[in-house]
C-alpha cells in the first residue's frame, strides 16, 4: 500500500516500523499524602531531565541538535522553574506529576497565543520537555535511541524532536508523524541531517515492526513490501548511496561538451542562510519574500527586509539573487492581508494582483529590493503576472520607487533586472511579446502545470492528471525558452519540482534552459546529472519527443534515455 | 544599577538560538539581570520569558542588571545582542 503525505526531508530509506509514543500514565488528580515528598520527587524530575540534557549535550557533533538541546536545557535550569512548581504543591495540595503538567501547559499556552508562527512551533519543544520531566517524575524509560541496534523509521502521532538527539542516529532511516510541519524543529532537523520524513500520515494504517519504504524526495510511504519489491528498493538505495557520495566534490553543471549551466537554489528561509557558502550554488534563483510577511502580526518595515536581503545577498559574494515580489493569497494567508474570502483562492486575489492595488504596500517592498541591490548582484520578479498591463503598471509603480530613493540620495542598482514568473499559460503563448519588456523570464512548472492541465495535486482523483510532460504543458515551456534566444543579454530559468527532477532535466538541457534552479538539498544532484549529459545529443534527442503525442511515450524515451546517460546513478 | 539601551542585530530577533544563548551569557553573573521592551520587563535568565517576549531584529531594548558584576554583565549582553 502506498501513502501519500507532506515530504519533508529528502532521501530514501527502508527500515522497520518503530512506533516511538511513551504514553505516561493519567495524571494524579487526588491530594498528595505528602507535599515534601513530592516537592523533592519534582525536584529530582527536573535534574534528572538536566543532566540527560547535558549528557546529549556532550556527546553531540551536530550545532543544530546541540542548540536544541541546549535550549531544552536552558528551560529547566530557570531560575523560578523549581520555586514556581513548589509553590503549585503547596496550593493545590496536589501530587508532583499535576503541578509539573499545570506549570508547563502554562508555558506552551503563552508560546501559542502569540501571533507568531515560529514561536507556536517553539511551543512544541516544550512540549517534549513536560513529557520528558514526567518521565522522569513517574520513573518511565523513553525510547532511547543509542540503543537501536537494527534499521529502523520512527514513526509517531506527534514526533518529537527528542528523538534524533543522539550520535547513534545512523540506524533512523526515517521519520513518519502525523503531526507536524516543515517549520517544525523536527522538519528543520531532518532536512539538515539528511534523514527522509514525511508528515500528515494516517499513521493507524502502519503496524510496529513491519518492513517500511519511505521516499523523502516523494513524500511517499511503502508498505506490505513482497520480496520483489524489497530487492528494488534496495537497488534504488543503493543508486541514491553512489550518487551521494560523488556529489561531495561537484562543482559545476558542465556538461560532456563543455557547456555550462547555472543551478541555483529556491530558498527564502533565514535558517538557510548559513548553509550558502557549504553548497556549490551559482546563485538564488528563487529568493521567496512569503516568509518574512507570514510570521507577523504587522506588515515587515523596510529596514527589516532590507537587512535581510542586503545580508543574503553580500552573502552570496556577486552571484545574481532573484528575489520574488510577495507572492501571498492561493494558499499562503496573512493576517494583516485581507484577500477575503473566494471561491477559488488559485484563480483569485493573489501576489502582483494584491500588490498592484496596494501600492503603498508594494512600494515599500519594492524600495528594499532596490536599497539591497547597492549591495549585491540582485535582481526583481514578479509572481503570477497574467498580462502586460500588470507587467507596466508593476514596473511603474517600481520606477517610483526608485524615485523616491533618488530624492533621498540613497544608492541602488539604476539598472536593476527585472523578470517576471511564466506561470500563467496566458504569458506562456504569449511569451514572444512579453520578453520584449523584460529582462527574464522563471518557468514556475508548479503552478504552470497545474493552470494548463486544470489540475488541483491536492485532489488524488485526478492528481494522476498533474503532469509536466504532458505535450502542451512542453509546447509551452519550449515556447518561453526559444523566445529567450533571440537575446544576448536575457535568460530563462526555471523554478519548480521539475528543473531537479532527473527526466525533466533531459528534457530542459535539450530545450535550452539556462538556469535551474531548485531546493538547497538538490543542487548538487542536479549539477551531477546535467554533468552527465552532451548538450548537442541531448538536443538532438529531445527534438525526438517534440512530436509524440502521450505523456507514457515520452516518459519511456526519457527513461531509456535517462538509462544510457545516467547509468548506476539512475 | 547599570543600564543601557541597544538595538537588537540578531536577524533572527532573539528567539531559538539567540535567545537561549542570552540565557548562557546572563547565567555567568550572579546579578539580577532584565531586558525591557516598551512596558514589558523579562528575566534574562528565563529563556521562555524571553522568546514569549518576541522580541525581533532592529527592536529597541534596554539591559538592566543589578549586582556585583553588573558592569561587566551588561556589557557582555550589549556585546552580543547589539552585535
Amino acid at each position: 500500500m502506498e501513502l501519500l503525505g507532506i515530504k519533508v526531508g529528502n532521501g530514501l530509506g527502508l527500515g522497520k516500523c518503530l512506533f516511538v509514543d511513551t504514553k505516561l500514565p493519567n495524571l494524579n488528580q487526588e491530594t498528595a499524602t505528602s507535599l515534601e515528598e513530592e516537592v523533592i520527587k519534582v525536584n529530582n524530575a527536573i535534574d534528572e531531565a538536566i543532566k540527560d540534557y547535558e549528557d546529549i549535550i556532550a556527546s553531540l557533533d551536530d550545532e543544530d541538535l546541540k542548540s536544541l538541546t541546549e535550549f531544552n536545557k536552558n528551560v529547566l535550569i530557570s531560575p523560578s522553574i523549581k520555586k514556581d512548581i513548589t509553590n503549585i504543591i503547596n496550593d493545590k495540595k496536589c501530587y508532583g506529576d499535576l503541578a509539573i503538567d499545570i506549570y508547563f501547559n502554562n508555558k506552551i499556552k503563552q508560546l501559542e497565543n502569540l501571533d507568531n508562527n515560529y514561536l507556536k512551533e517553539r511551543a512544541k519543544d516544550v512540549k517534549d520537555i513536560r513529557h520528558k520531566v514526567l518521565s522522569k517524575y513517574y520513573g518511565i524509560v523513553e525510547f532511547n535511541p543509542d540503543n537501536l541496534k537494527e534499521d529502523v523509521i520512527l514513526v509517531s502521532h506527534e514526533m518529537t524532536a527528542n528523538v534524533l538527539l543522539t550520535d547513534n542516529i545512523e540506524h533512523i532511516k526515517g521519520i513518519v508523524s502525523e503531526l507536524g510541519g516543515k517549520t517544525s524543529h523536527i522538519g528543520i532537523l531532518t532536512t539538515s541531517l539528511g534523514i527522509p520524513s514525511i508528515f500528515g500520515i494516517d499513521i493507524k494504517n502502519l503496524k510496529n515492526d513491519e518492513l517500511l519504504f519511505i521516499d523523502g524526495n516523494k513524500g511517499i510511504i511503502e508498505n506490505e513490501l513482497s520480496e520483489e519489491r524489497i530487492k528494488e528498493i534496495k537497488e534504488k538505495i543503493a543508486t541514491e548511496l553512489a550518487l551521494a557520495k560523488e556529489l561531495d566534490d561537484i562543482k559545476e553543471a558542465r556538461t560532456l561538451d563543455n557547456y555550462l549551466f547555472e543551478v541555483s537554489a529556491n530558498t527564502g528561509d533565514l535558517t538557510e542562510l548559513e548553509r550558502i557558502d557549504e553548497i556549490p550554488l551559482d546563485g538564488i534563483g528563487l529568493f521567496r519574500t512569503e516568509f518574512l510577511y507570514l510570521n507577523k502580526t504587522t506588515p515587515p518595515d523596510e529596514d527589516y527586509l532590507f537587512e535581510v536581503y542586503k545580508s543574503f545577498a553580500t552573502k552570496l559574494n556577486g552571484k545574481q539573487m532573484i528575489i520574488r515580489t510577495l507572492d501571498i493569497g492561493g494558499d499562503k494567508k496573512c493576517p494583516y492581508i485581507d484577500i477575503g474570502e473566494e471561491a477559488n483562492p488559485f484563480l483569485g486575489y493573489r501576489a502582483i494582483r494584491y500588490c498592484l492595488d496596494h501600492k503603498d504596500f508594494f512600494k515599500t517592498s519594492l524600495k528594499a529590493i532596490l536599497r539591497a541591490s547597492a549591495f549585491g548582484n540582485i535582481a526583481i520578479m514578479y509572481p503570477m503576472i497574467s498580462s502586460i498591463e500588470e507587467l507596466r503598471q508593476a514596473n511603474l509603480i517600481l520606477e517610483e520607487a526608485k524615485q523616491d530613493l533618488r530624492d533621498n540620495k540613497i544608492s541602488f542598482k539604476e539598472d536593476i533586472k527585472v523578470g517576471i514568473m511564466v506561470e500563467i499559460p496566458a504569458v506562456a503563448a504569449m511569451a514572444d511579446m512579453m520578453i520584449e519588456e523584460v529582462d527574464f523570464f522563471s518557468i514556475g512548472t508548479n503552478d504552470l502545470v497545474q493552470y494548463t492541465t486544470a489540475v488541483d495535486r491536492g485532489n488524488t482523483k485526478i492528481s494522476k492528471l498533474y503532469e509536466w510532460f504532458n505535450p502542451g504543458v512542453i509546447r509551452l515551456i519550449k515556447n518561453a525558452i526559444d523566445v529567450t534566444k533571440n537575446y544576448d543579454d536575457k535568460f530563462v530559468g526555471m523554478c519548480g519540482e521539475m528543473a531537479a527532477d532527473p527526466l525533466g532535466i533531459i528534457l530542459l538541457v535539450g530545450l535550452g534552459l539556462d538556469e535551474f534552479s531548485v531546493n538547497i538539498n538538490t543542487v548538487k544532484k542536479t549539477k551531477k546529472y546535467i554533468s552527465l549529459l552532451n548538450k548537442k545529443e541531448t538536443e538532438e534527442f529531445v527534438k525526438t519527443l517534440l512530436n509524440l503525442k502521450t505523456v507514457k511515450e515520452i516518459e519511456d524515451k526519457l527513461n531509456k534515455f535517462a538509462n544510457e546517460k545516467y547509468g548506476k546513478y539512475y | 544599577m547599570v543600564t543601557k539601551k541597544v538595538v537588537v542585530k540578531k536577524e533572527t530577533g532573539l528567539h531559538a538560538r539567540p535567545g537561549s544563548e542570552v540565557v548562557d551569557i546572563a547565567m555567568k553573573f550572579q546579578s539580577d539581570i532584565n531586558l525591557k521592551k516598551g512596558d514589558k520587563v523579562i528575566n534574562a535568565k528565563e529563556v521562555l520569558e524571553i522568546l514569549s517576549a518576541d522580541i525581533n531584529f532592529n527592536d529597541e531594548i534596554i539591559i538592566e542588571a543589578n549586582g556585583v558584576d553588573e558592569n561587566e554583565a551588561v556589557k557582555a549582553l550589549e556585546e552580543y545582542i547589539g552585535s
